[in-house]
């Protein structure tokens, strides 16, 4: 069965608390979650308070503060603080998002980070996407051509046509709408997921790509495709204004047509 | 998955699994076919019988159910809901029941007794049709 409930050594228990600074001005709580797997210890949460007036306007502006200034064992991944790297995918006040374009402003009350959900935890917020980058892997996210490329030039492509790959190839792989995506949580291990689905379709829409038939024989599957049942936690959560469920959406749409 | 189901196969290996069934398809379509069907037979059957069992109570029913197009709307309606009712019950084992030995015999049991009941609702509706 599915499970419900969190395994016991993964129940979270209360943490540390680190004071705001003496001289504080504008002070904001961060309650995060910390797993170390180098002791036999439960995950727990610690709370940090912060002087906003010491770091810059985002959440992951605040984690580098933490880790500079306070506790420098807070664990998270980062890398391009624009939003276009998808290092710094977390989950952040109930949502799955990127730290680095979500503002603290945004966030009332105290600002909870949590790793991605549904995720093996290697430590602290990062999340293990081995299985994740596998599945990507599977659905061959590269273009396919028997034709061969012009000799002169590079393979051409109508607006039109190039039109048609716009709000799919601005996916930067973050997995923020597989992590929120229940269907995914339950099956992941056969359901490829949101985001892998997304890319599917990106290659199946691009009209230089000669393997369409085989790309939508390698999805045509109860549990590859056809475990999207429309929830749309997806399209809400992705921070980038994609539309991953349409993507699944025009796929299954094709399978349809190319028998009916 | 925890330490004890933790295999030394490859991620990719492990994501590509037995490959694609090539199904799916057809489960998803009547599922969205038999909703459907269910729209306006499921009104047909309610208003009708509603309104004749408030006219004539038990033999309001029963002559409702004795004109062919009733008739027809109630086994259209008892073949849909039934459809449908498998295909939503199936969907819902194969989303929680990970364990193959425990879900295959429970979505037989499933279609076992929607068979059952679509049997039983055709001779009862042809029951009363007929009249015997």
């Amino acid at each position: 069965m599915v499970e419900f409930l969190l395994p016991k050594n993964s129940k979270i228990i209360a943490g540390t608390e680190h004071p705001a600074p003496r001289d504080c001005k504008r002070p904001r709580t961060f309650k995060i979650y910390r797993f170390s797997p180098d002791d036999d210890k439960n995950p727990r949460v610690d709370t940090y308070t912060i002087d906003l007036d010491q770091c810059g306007p985002m959440v992951l502006d605040a984690l580098i503060h933490i880790k500079n200034t306070i506790d420098s064992t807070l664990t998270f991944r980062r890398s391009c603080r624009e939003g276009v790297c998808g290092s710094c995918a977390m989950n952040i006040d109930g949502t799955n998002t990127l730290a680095c374009t979500k503002p603290i402003a945004n966030i009332s009350g105290p600002v909870k980070v949590y790793p991605l959900p549904h995720m093996n935890v290697v430590k602290d917020l990062v999340p293990d996407m081995t299985e994740a980058y596998a599945q990507y892997a599977v659905v061959e996210p590269w273009l396919k051509s028997e034709t061969p490329p012009p000799s002169d030039r590079e393979r051409l492509q109508t607006p039109q046509d190039r039109a048609k790959l716009d709000g799919l190839y601005e996916c930067i792989l973050c997995f923020c709408c597989s992590a929120s995506c229940p269907s995914y949580w339950w099956n992941s291990d056969r359901y490829l997921g949101p985001a892998t689905l997304l890319q599917a379709y990106r290659w199946i829409a691009d009209s230089r790509d000669e393997a369409t038939g085989d790309r939508l024989d390698a999805l045509h599957d109860p549990f590859r495709l056809y475990r999207c049942h429309t929830i749309m936690n997806c399209t809400n959560t992705c921070p980038k204004g994609l539309n991953p469920a349409k993507a699944i959406a025009e796929t299954k749409k094709l399978v349809f047509f190319r028998q009916e | 998955m925890n330490e004890k189901t933790k295999s030394l196969r490859s991620p990719l290996g492990a994501a590509k699994g037995r490959g694609s069934a090539q199904s799916g398809f057809e489960h998803w379509y009547i599922e969205r076919i038999s909703a459907l069907i269910l729209l306006p037979t499921t009104a047909y059957v309610l208003i009708g019988f509603l309104d004749n069992v408030a006219k004539g109570g038990y033999s309001g029913a029963i002559y409702w159910l004795q004109s062919p197009l009733a008739a027809a709307f109630a086994i259209l309606f008892l073949f849909a809901g039934l459809r449908h009712l498998v295909c939503g019950l199936q969907v819902v084992m194969e989303d929680y029941i990970h364990l193959t030995t425990a879900r295959l015999p429970l979505l037989f049991a499933v279609k076992f007794g929607a068979v059952l009941l679509a049997i039983l609702g055709v001779l009862s509706i042809a029951k009363i049709y007929f009249a015997v």
